[in-house]
């Protein structure tokens, strides 16, 4: 609200000040506009005024040029004939126009006047002569003419002497007069404009006011209220932060400007604090719970050992060494639960209460002692107590007194029963031994847990390892029974056989043998498709009967090339027989090939399940070939592999490694797992095997979803899985990550969601131990 | 002239071999025996040889191989040759692709390998006994 105060009054200032400013400026516009205005209208005024005058003059003029034509058309008559006295009624009433002062009738034909009238003090004076002085008035002369016979007589003329002052003086008040009007007019605009300053200004002020008014509501509305409400919000968050109140509402400030998104910022920051700082407490809490329940137990400890000191856990010795007598006292003697004079204290009564297996060391310390082997005497023995059970003492003493030779006489300290210590340490030893026995179990179990997963592993990869091993066993078998039929017939062939051919033919024949023996090589099916067409259409052209059957068979013989020069055996009237024989004969070639490949391959798979599912119990190194390692986990994947994922594989050579080959077998059965069910067996596995500081770096890259970030910071923990309830123990990666560490090796992953995952396995290369 | 076939899909040359020379021992007089080494080579194989005037009659098709799976390519050939009979030899199959298979491509039967020849041809006789009385296939 202080800030409230702050703006009010410059907020008002500003809006006073503006608007008087404001004011000030329109006023000296509008009195800038009216002062031009005036010039103006008075500029146009007496330019109208200068008009009208001449107007004025200009109808004077011809009305006196009318009446000089008139009164030249009437004096003529007079002139003409002479009438002077006619004429002066005349000249009267011109001289009685206003402004006429004189008239002068000239008579040419006489050459004199013919009339002269003037006004003399407001008379008429008429006679024949002018007076003087009439010069500066204005004449008008006009001609007298008549028409005789034809003919235009001039008779003279006449003249009026005007004076126009009274016209001049008439047009001059009449000026004066709108001038007058003008200036009225402008007082009048000059006084209703000084009449309405004041309710201008006050109108200005008002609207001033109004304006503040409405500024500072905005400004209140809109921001001081949101700044006093968040104000509010983060004392309270200071009150709860210093304790001072227990809970925190957040601030209530939901509009959609900065100062909500401050607020909400604000609340999301209230919230995490107010979580952590109620942790915090709870820990305190806890904390000073703990402490409390520590001093407690420390307090009843202290007691105890009071208790016992009390109770006479401890008593004092003094043996004199030359008399061999032991004085105690009354402690000692309640410590084994005896009466003081119960016991014998001489030496022998020590000897006869200690356990048999501690008087020898006991007395070798205190001999030691004696001779100033040791600095001090400290041993600790078993004495018999009444009840017959042992405790426990702990002996400290020290020579008190020496004979004049020096030799030690009295050996003084205190026995202390350390039964309970004993006990204690006791079952240390116990709950160590307990804790190392687990320990030992707990590795044993981890060794198994390993195996587990390995074999789970396994179990995943039988069903393809069957079909595996189904498929050369049905080779072998089917192989095995084609040989025995086919080498049956060609045993029972081969003599007849002999007989029928000519030596050409037989040469021709064992040719054809050679070519079933020497063509090991395994033709795709399209290949032999090929041939097997190429050669029926020779045979035809050859006119070889049956010829795309023969062109068969002399493909699976293996006869690729120019079948023609076989023609004679072909042409053969004997032919099938002859063809027969020689195919029975391939088939058992070809049949004991099949054979071989798929006992290798069948032998190739069981040597990797063997050396998969071998228990490394001997927990001993090998020189192992981390490639070959590799291989026989590849091996076992062969069938979820050769689907639908193409194999990429570069290896470096590597020498071998000394590590635990069963392990790291289990390494590369979970990362290529892995890697194949991220793509879900379809794209490229990427392995490859690099020599690298000193260390075998081997990366398995797939073409799958990749990892995402979350899942990629807990996917070395154990029981974590991605994968379907049932499919993964989501001990796979922990497992991995162990067998590495074991190996002193390093393993990291890099992955693109949507490209792929690699991950990169470093094994180093250890200096041996001898 | 021999104008029926044989087809053997697998993608194990040794398989097709060994079929190969069991198959001819069996039917050679009858029919003629063809191999191909995935599921896309077969239906090649069987275009063509239809188009060349010869009837397919009995396919033997293993179920795991690379690119198109047996269920996959019985069901394809049954489309276009609904009459011929299918027959499916492999070491590993799962019930549902054995099912559809039945389902689908009226599969005649199931042969897990290792195989044993005799069963193998008994079970073409009886699909070819059950085709040469016209029974209904589906």
């Amino acid at each position: 609200m202080k800030l409230a105060y702050k703006l009010l009054l410059p907020i008002t200032a500003i809006f006073v000040l503006g608007f008087a400013a404001l004011y000030t400026l329109s006023v000296r516009t509008e009195q800038t506009v009216i002062n031009a205005f005036e010039q103006k209208a008075d500029a146009v005024i007496l330019e109208q005024l200068g008009q009208q005058r001449d107007q004025r003059l200009a109808t004077e003029r011809g009305y006196l040029a009318f009446v000089a034509r008139m009164a030249a058309q009437v004096a003529v008559e007079f002139v003409s004939n002479m009438n002077y006295a006619g004429i002066e009624q005349p000249i009267r009433e011109l001289l009685a126009l206003q402004g006429v002062e004189a008239v002068h009738v000239f008579d040419a034909t006489t050459d004199q006047t013919f009339v002269a009238a003037y006004r003399k003090e407001g008379q008429p004076v008429v006679g024949s002569e002018l007076p003087p002085g009439l010069a500066p008035l204005r004449e008008l002369r006009h001609r007298m003419t008549d028409r005789f016979e034809d003919r235009e007589v001039d008779y003279g003329y006449i003249s009026i002497y005007y004076n126009n002052a009274h016209l001049l003086d008439e047009i001059a008040a009449m000026e004066r007069a709108s001038l007058d009007g003008i200036e009225q007019i402008k007082e009048d605009i000059q006084s209703a404009m000084s009449s309405r300053l004041p309710l201008q200004i006050g109108g200005f002020a008002l609207a001033a006011l109004l304006l503040t008014s409405a500024v500072f509501a905005l400004v209140f509305r809109f921001i001081l209220q949101p700044l006093r409400t968040l104000h509010h919000g983060l004392d309270s968050f200071f009150a709860f932060l210093h304790q001072r109140q227990d809970h925190i509402a957040p601030i209530e400030l939901a509009s959609r400007d900065e100062f909500g998104d401050m607020a909400r910022s604000l609340n999301r920051n209230i919230e995490v604090s107010a979580t952590l700082h109620r942790s915090i407490s709870s820990l305190n809490e806890n904390l000073e719970l703990k402490v409390k329940q520590r001093t407690h137990a420390l307090s009843e400890i202290n007691e105890k050992l009071e208790l016992s000191l009390d109770s006479g856990r401890m008593g004092t010795f003094n043996w004199h060494i030359d008399s061999n007598h032991n004085f105690i006292d009354a402690r000692w003697a309640r410590m084994l639960g005896y009466q003081p004079e119960e016991l014998d204290t001489s030496f022998s009564g020590w000897k006869a209460l200690t356990h048999p297996d501690d008087t020898i060391p006991t007395q070798q310390r205190i001999e030691d002692y004696l001779a100033g082997k040791t600095p001090d005497y400290e041993a600790q023995f078993r004495m018999r107590a009444k009840s017959g059970d042992y405790v426990w003492i702990l002996a400290r003493g020290k020579t008190v007194a020496w004979d004049a030779e020096g030799r030690p006489q009295r050996l003084a300290g205190t026995h202390m029963d350390i039964s309970h210590i004993k006990e204690v340490e006791h079952r240390l030893c116990e709950a160590t031994e307990r804790a190392e026995q687990a320990l030992v179990k707990l590795q044993e179990m981890q060794t198994q847990l390993i195996h587990a997963e390995k074999m789970a592993a396994l179990g995943h990869l039988i069903a393809g390892i069957a079909h595996e091993i189904n498929t050369p066993l049905g080779v072998i078998q089917s192989s095995g029974s084609n040989i025995t039929h086919a080498l049956g017939q060609a045993l029972v062939g081969l003599p007849e056989l002999y007989v029928l051919l000519t030596a050409d033919e037989q040469a021709l024949f064992l040719e054809l043998l050679e070519q079933a023996q020497g063509g090991q090589r395994m033709l795709s099916s399209r290949e032999a498709r090929q041939y097997c067409r190429a050669h029926t259409k020779a045979l035809e052209q050859a006119e070889v009967p049956r010829a795309r059957k023969v062109a068969d068979m002399l493909v699976q013989l293996g006869v690729l090339e120019a079948p023609a020069r076989f023609l004679p055996l072909m042409r053969h009237p004997r032919a099938d027989f002859i063809l027969e024989t020689a195919y029975s004969l391939a088939t058992v070639i070809v049949n004991a090939a099949n054979i071989n490949h798929a006992v290798e391959r069948a032998g190739k798979i069981v040597q990797a399940l063997k050396s998969f599912a071998h228990h490394g119990a001997s927990g001993e190194r090998s020189e192992t070939d981390v490639r070959e390692n590799i291989e026989t986990v590849l091996t076992l994947y062969h069938n979820q592999i050769k689907q639908n994922v193409e194999l990429v594989r570069h290896y470096a050579e590597a020498p071998p490694l000394l590590a635990y080959p069963d392990e790291l077998c289990q390494v590369w059965t979970n990362l290529i797992q892995n890697a194949l069910q991220a793509m879900d067996y379809c794209g490229t596995l990427t392995i490859t095997l690099a020599l690298e500081d000193g260390a075998v770096q081997v990366t398995v890259t797939d073409t799958g979803s990749g990892i995402t970030p979350e899942v990629r910071e807990r996917i070395f923990e154990p029981f974590f899985t991605t994968k379907r309830a049932g499919e993964g123990t989501g001990l796979g990666l922990d497992i991995v990550a162990r067998i590495v560490a074991r190996h002193q090796g390093r393993i990291d992953l890099d992955s693109t969601p949507g490209v792929g995952t690699t991950f990169r396995v470093s094994l180093p290369y250890l200096e041996t131990k001898t | 002239m021999k104008r029926s076939i044989l087809l053997c899909v697998d993608d194990e040359m040794m398989v097709l071999t060994a079929l190969r020379d069991q198959l001819r021992r069996a039917f050679d007089d009858q029919h003629m025996i063809e191999v191909a080494e995935s599921a896309e080579e077969g239906l090649e194989i069987l275009d063509d040889l239809s188009g060349d005037g010869y009837i397919p009659l009995v396919i033997i098709s293993d179920w795991l191989m690379p690119g198109m799976k047996g269920d996959d390519f019985l069901i394809e050939a049954h489309r276009r040759f609904p009459h011929v009979i299918k027959i499916m030899l492999s070491g590993q199959a799962d019930e549902a692709a054995i099912l559809r298979s039945r389902e689908q491509a009226n599969l005649h039967e199931f042969l897990a390998k290792p195989w044993d020849a005799q069963t193998l041809i008994a079970s073409i006789r009886s699909g070819l006994n059950d085709f040469q009385h016209e029974k209904p296939t589906l």
